[in-house]
């Protein structure tokens, strides 16, 4: 990895670019053996890298600076490419750093007095061919792609490194509340005495909001608790054991029993790992999927919490590609060698958008058909493939 | 000038799309409308508003599939009215227009080009792809991915009574695409064995469900039994500010049901030639401006109608 | 539950104050009856008051059961005896009244022992209460003192000992059992092999009954069955009847019963097998007794039998109809056929009705299901059913046809593991899974979901093991055709409409360790009852050197217990080096202690006919809306 050179390299030896390099590669290293685990945690952990990145970056020009954060994006993203949070906050960074060049960018033609916006697109065109982003593009003026941009101007007025850093500092305090905005919204989607069913009980979204239902909004509810054999199924119970112990009503069941008790289940609550921009989700435990379709067959709302910063750019073409498999040692440990089984044991599912029904974010909460707008809120579409070379 | 006097919009229209087989409608209208107000050169705002509204109206009536030109003469007139009352600069606007007509359709080109980039995704090796009916974008979208060396095969139907499911299949074919063409009444019969199916639109709905060939109801809603993917593949300037809730509420050139006359085979056999397919056999649609749920139609057209 | 949540949450803090209350309930109690909770849920926050109280109780107990065990026995009730023993019982019953108040009062203070129901499922019996009765009979077939204590006012202290006498039965059981042939498959000889274990594990029994009697009533292994026990009054009640008739009970029916408890015994057809074998043993060795017919005394004599198999687990829907059948057969008998040419004739008519019912009703089932698999497909199923295991090997061994098989699993019973070794160890390419995969199971190119049965109801719906219905579900989702096979025995005249009004209650301890073992590989290879006990043995020991511990006064007391201690421990000494090994401890080894947690564990689901593509039966391929038909058709002949 360390041979892969960054451009900053190029132009700058300092001691404080071989550290990031170092500590860039531990990080990476992290995510391949998949040390590291948990949305919540990657998330900011690739943040504070980030910011140590940035002190450590030089650029001449900020687009520089847009390639060298694209390049790092990447590096973490091939290193892990299911721990989609990582690519996530990085594009949200580099979200924040195009709007302010962009800002930046009409300060200054303003002050050139040029006529550049006459067709009142407040599109950030940094592609060479306009970007299309609203049927409207069809009829806009030509010449508004902005060429001067590619200019190595003199300095701008704004300090990216200062933007971006602060973009960051928020970032972190946003997913470190995040748990505030959703209960606000959550509690509110649960009555009393209803029977709730959570197939993930490996998110730490789900048991706080439950415990928090339970105690600041005092309603008395019943927990059913599906185990995830085999990858979860200790998540589950001790889940289960926290819940009891906050007084809150909890049944395990195993994950046969889905379709026997849905019939009695007034909501189901799933936590994600990810949510594409269809709408549909990763969520970090097996059997989800089945879970929500029964749900879907009997009727049964489900609504799933995620961080605004789960939400991803990119669509789910290839399902198998994002859906994590284990090892056949968690589902046939002492496997007789000379008839061996084949065998599944997925860690990770995939739920489409039409097996949920609402998804309840720090900011609102959005059909899975609207998640798309979200996501366009907080990314830019030029970032969503950040191993293309073009900017 | 005579010009200005012979001037006749439906025949515009018509020359442009006959001179350039790539031309879709809503470009034609487009640019016929353009050529209007370069023949026209109308000078006050209210002129101009007027200019438009009554030749796309009288477009829409004398051209009997008047679906998606009138998203193209939707298009026209709010960018027009936008831009008169953003910055009541009629003349650069009109400068603009007139100068880049050429610009429109390379653009509308371009806008499928796009979409054969962003759908690619959505075809993988060893698919069984069902297409209906004849669209250049959908065309454009399986080419591109056999170019890419995606190995594929299509199932086109027939596509009665335009028959147009014949112009797909021999450009397929061309294209070393492994294709058949079957009835449009076998859908039924081969939807299981099929992956997904791709349809194009003559024009997309407020509510994101779409118009287009007659039969694509039918095989939506077959796929949507199957539980098979239906994407619809189509430029962003098909989105049209309808909202039919059924096949009635669309502009027909003729009654969907007659009982009255039985002359001929033929009149027997040719019914009306669009329908609807509501939203919720849709799938996603693949556009220029990236793979939209349908309900994401409507906010393209909310954002380009309220901005 | 009954307690008020506010109440549960503070349990953990109130543990002194609980303390403090219990030896008020204690004097308030009798003599006799209080060292029941004070063995269970009390145990473990004894007070050296509360010691000295159990004591005396438990002196007191055994005085009371010696005199009723010299004179008494409950079959021949002398009627001066027994105006004594009422007297006596009323007199305890009002204290067990009383005592139960105190009870309810304490269980809101004291950590919640008592058997764990759902909301969701409080209409169903929970394993503990099967068990409960169970054990209590157990007892009582194979230590008659216990038994006659027992009966005589259910004296719990005692009836406590006896239980964990019983449950060493149990454990020795399924140890000794290993070696035992499969039951399903025995014939006289090996079910006299069973007849004469349950004689050796009788006295084994005994044995240990005498040993747990030196520690006093105090921890059993099942403190909640023995609680629940003196909680719903119809339990006792039961309890008492089965006792009473305990000598009409034939030994091939007990041990059959514990095998079926332990799910040694699986699937409704090798239960019912079972059962028909079991009853062609019961029939050659029933005498009619004087001044009465064979006809009329020998299905009242059945009836027996089957309340005690009831006890294990619900009948199935087969052995019901073999039940049913056989009856009728019984009723049909001539009243003046010579005895033993009557008794041969069922039996010999039971051989033919599990051949005819099972065996030949499998063979067509297999031919018709043959002619829908083609070759080269890919067949889901799930669980394991031996007509589908069957079925596949007959499709790829004698029809050569090329299968891949997805064996869909789940906890806690493992059954496909079963089916999916089985069929590898035959050459099928096999896919095993557990059914949190399902979905990328289905994403394989299905062709086929083929299921087992338990039963199919009259108005469609398949009763199946749990997990069945969303298989069913997410293949017709997918257009995957759902075929069942299912012979017509299983069909019932039963209607519902899910899976919660009806069901069974496994072992909600079943699924606390996190292994991939069935509850029966887990007995069979630890011994995990032994384990349990020696484990809440331990926190008592621990939990009374804590509460002791200030007040060294009393160490007269401790020394006493730790003796005691001690000589369990020496008892155990093996198996608790065993547990300490090998078993890890789990997240929920203690989830009886948290009031709001519950796990449920159930055995079956509903699968709603519109899932269903084809049952195919003997009779041939008929939707399931065809169910009633056939009942109605062919019933007569059933």
């Amino acid at each position: 990895m360390s041979t892969q050179n960054i451009p900053a390299l190029l132009h700058n030896n300092s001691n404080a670019v071989t550290e990031i390099e170092i500590s860039i590669d531990a990080f990476i290293a992290k995510l391949k053996r998949k040390q590291i685990s948990g949305s919540y945690v990657i998330a900011l952990e690739t943040l504070q890298l980030l910011k140590r990145f940035l002190s450590a970056a030089r650029w001449n020009h900020v687009n520089e600076l847009i390639a060298q954060i694209r390049e790092l994006g990447n590096r973490l993203e091939k290193a892990n490419p299911t721990a989609f949070s990582c690519g996530n906050v990085i594009r949200r960074i580099l979200a924040v750093l195009r709007d302010e060049i962009e800002e930046d960018m009409r300060e200054s033609s303003a002050a050139q007095g040029s006529s550049a916006g006459v067709g009142g697109s407040t599109v950030a065109n940094t592609a060479a061919e306009p970007l299309i982003s609203s049927m409207f593009n069809l009829l806009q003026m030509p010449g508004q792609s902005t060429q001067e941009f590619y200019e190595p101007k003199a300095k701008t007025k704004t300090d990216f490194r200062q933007v971006v850093i602060q973009g960051i500092k928020d970032l972190i305090d946003e997913i470190k509340n995040i748990d505030d905005g959703i209960q606000q919204i959550a509690i509110d989607l649960i009555h009393d005495h209803e029977i709730l069913l959570t197939p993930t009980p490996e998110s730490k979204t789900v048991l706080k909001f439950l415990i928090r239902a339970r105690e600041r909004a005092n309603r008395t509810f019943t927990v059913l608790v599906t185990e995830g054999f085999p990858n979860n199924t200790e998540n589950a119970h001790e889940f289960a054991k926290k819940l009891a112990e906050h007084d809150i009503e909890t049944i395990i069941i195993p994950d046969s029993a889905v379709f026997a008790l849905m019939s009695r289940v007034g909501k189901v609550i799933i936590g994600t790992k990810t949510v594409f921009i269809n709408g549909g989700s990763i969520v970090s435990s097996a059997g989800v999927s089945s879970v929500c379709e029964c749900a879907r067959e009997f009727k049964t709302p489900v609504f799933a919490v995620a961080g605004l910063y789960k939400l991803s750019p990119l669509y789910p073409f290839n399902v198998d590609k994002f859906v994590e498999f284990g090892g056949s040692q968690h589902i046939l440990p002492r496997m007789d060698p000379r008839n061996r089984l084949d065998t599944i044991n997925k860690i990770t599912d995939y739920v489409p958008p039409e097996n949920i029904d609402i998804y309840i974010t720090n900011i609102g909460g959005f059909a899975p058909s609207f998640i798309y707008r979200i996501a366009w809120d907080n990314y830019k579409q030029t970032d969503v493939h950040l191993d293309e070379k073009k900017m | 000038m005579s010009e200005t006097d012979n001037f006749n919009i439906t025949e515009t229209y018509l020359k442009f799309l006959e001179e350039d087989s790539e031309m879709t409608m809503p470009i034609a209208a487009i640019e016929a409308l353009v050529t209007l107000v370069r023949v026209k050169n109308p000078t006050t705002a209210a002129e101009v508003i007027n200019l438009i509204k009554s030749a796309a109206q009288d477009l829409v009536q004398s051209i009997p599939n008047s679906v998606s030109l009138r998203a193209g003469c939707d298009i026209f007139m709010r960018f027009v009215l936008r831009n008169l009352h953003l910055y009541g600069d009629w003349e650069s606007t009109k400068q603009h227009l007139i100068e880049n007509g050429q610009l429109f359709v390379s653009r509308a080109k371009m806008s499928r080009e796009k979409i054969a980039e962003i759908g690619i995704d959505f075809i993988s090796d060893d698919d069984i792809i069902l297409v209906h009916g004849f669209s250049r974008a959908v065309a454009s979208l399986l080419a591109h991915a056999a170019n890419n060396f995606i190995r594929f095969r299509c199932i086109v139907t027939e596509a009665r009574p335009t028959s147009q499911g014949k112009q797909l299949y021999e450009f397929l074919q061309e294209k070393g695409i492994p294709v058949t063409l079957i009835v449009d009444s076998a859908v039924g019969l081969i939807i299981d064995k099929v992956n997904k199916v791709f349809v194009g639109a003559e024009g997309v709905a407020e509510s994101g469900g779409v118009i287009n060939r007659v039969g694509t109801y039918s095989v939506s809603v077959l796929a949507h039994n199957a539980k098979k993917p239906f994407y619809v593949v189509t430029e962003s300037h098909k989105f049209v500010r309808m909202f039919p809730l059924a096949a009635d509420d669309l502009p027909m050139d003729r009654k969907i049901l007659d009982f009255s006359k039985i002359d001929s085979e033929a009149s027997l056999l040719s019914g009306p030639t669009i329908d609807y397919t509501a939203q919720e056999y849709i799938t996603a649609l693949i556009t220029d401006l990236g793979v939209l749920t349908p309900s994401a139609v409507s906010e393209e057209l909310i954002k380009m109608w309220y901005d | 539950m009954s307690e008020t949540p506010k109440d549960a949450s503070q349990t953990a803090n109130k543990k002194p104050e609980a303390a403090a209350q219990a030896p008020e309930a204690a004097k308030a109690a009798s003599p006799a009856a209080p060292a029941a909770p004070a063995g269970d849920a009390g145990a473990k926050k004894l007070s050296n008051k509360e010691l000295k109280e159990l004591k005396k109780q438990e002196k007191a107990a055994k005085r009371a059961a010696k005199k009723q065990a010299s004179g008494i026995t409950v079959e021949q009730q002398q009627v001066q005896a027994q105006a004594k023993r009422e007297k006596k019982q009323q007199q305890r019953e009002k204290q067990v009244q009383e005592q139960k108040k105190k009870e309810e009062k304490k269980r809101k203070l004291l950590d919640n022992k008592a058997t764990k129901k759902t909301s969701l499922f409080s209409h169903l019996e929970t394993t503990d209460e099967r068990r409960a009765t169970l054990l209590a009979i157990g007892s009582a077939l194979n230590s008659p003192r216990a038994s006659r204590i027992t009966a005589a006012g259910l004296m719990v202290p005692v009836v406590a000992s006896a239980l964990s006498g019983a449950q060493v039965y149990t454990t020795s059981n399924f140890a000794s059992e290993l070696t035992t042939p499969k039951d399903s498959s025995a014939d006289a000889a090996a079910a006299a092999n069973t007849v004469d274990l349950a004689k050796s594990l009788a006295n084994i029994s005994l044995e240990s009954t005498n040993e747990t009697n030196i520690v006093p009533g105090v921890s059993s292994i099942i403190p909640h069955a023995l609680e629940k026990s003196l909680e719903t009054p119809q339990l006792v009640q039961s309890i008492k009847e089965m006792l009473i008739n305990k000598d009409f009970i034939h030994p091939v029916i007990s041990s059959l019963t514990f095998n079926l408890a332990i799910y040694k015994i699986v699937g409704s057809i090798p239960r019912c097998m079972a059962m028909l074998e079991a009853f062609q043993i019961v029939i050659r060795d029933y005498q009619t007794p004087k001044g009465t017919t064979l006809s009329r005394n020998l299905t009242n004599y059945l009836s027996h039998q089957i309340d005690l198999l009831k006890r294990a687990r619900p009948l199935s829907v087969t052995m019901g109809n073999a039940i049913r059948w056989l009856k009728q057969e019984i009723s049909l008998i001539d009243p003046s056929t010579p005895d033993h040419e009557a008794k041969k004739d069922l039996c010999e008519k039971i051989g033919l009705f599990a051949k005819e019912k099972i065996e030949l009703a499998d063979q067509l089932i297999i031919e018709n299901a043959s002619n829908q698999i083609e070759d080269g497909s890919t067949i889901v199923t799930y669980g394991s059913s031996k007509v589908l295991t069957d079925l596949i090997l007959h499709n790829t061994q004698v029809l050569h046809k090329k299968l891949e098989v997805v064996v869909v699993d789940s906890r806690p019973l493992f059954e496909g593991k079963k089916m999916a070794t089985t069929l590898r160890e035959n050459g099928v390419n096999v896919v095993y899974t557990l059914i949190t995969s399902l979905d990328t199971v289905f994403n394989m190119g299905v062709d086929y979901v083929f299921l087992g049965a338990h039963s199919i109801l009259s108005n469609g719906f398949l009763y199946s093991r749990a997990g069945t219905a969303m298989i069913a579900m997410s293949a017709k989702r997918r257009n995957i055709p759902v075929l069942v096979c299912c012979e017509s025995l299983k069909f019932s005249q039963r209607v519902q409409l899910d899976s919660v009004t009806y069901n069974e209650l496994a072992d909600p301890n079943d699924l606390v360790p996190i292994d991939f073992e069935s509850p029966m590989e887990r007995r069979s290879n630890k011994g995990i009852l032994l384990k349990q006990f020696v484990k809440e043995r331990h926190e008592t020991k621990v939990q009374l050197a804590k509460e002791n511990a200030p007040k060294g006064n009393k160490q007269q007391q401790q020394q006493h217990k730790n003796a005691k201690d001690k000589n369990s421990k020496a008892a155990d000494a093996s198996s608790q080096a065993d547990a300490q090994g090998d078993q890890a401890s789990h997240v929920l080894d203690d989830w009886q202690k948290l009031a709001s947690l519950n796990i449920v564990n159930i055995l079956y689901d509903l699968t709603p006919p519109e899932y269903i593509n084809k049952v195919i039966t003997e009779f041939g391929a008929l939707p399931p809306s065809s169910v009633p038909v056939i009942l109605r058709e062919y019933k007569g002949s059933a």
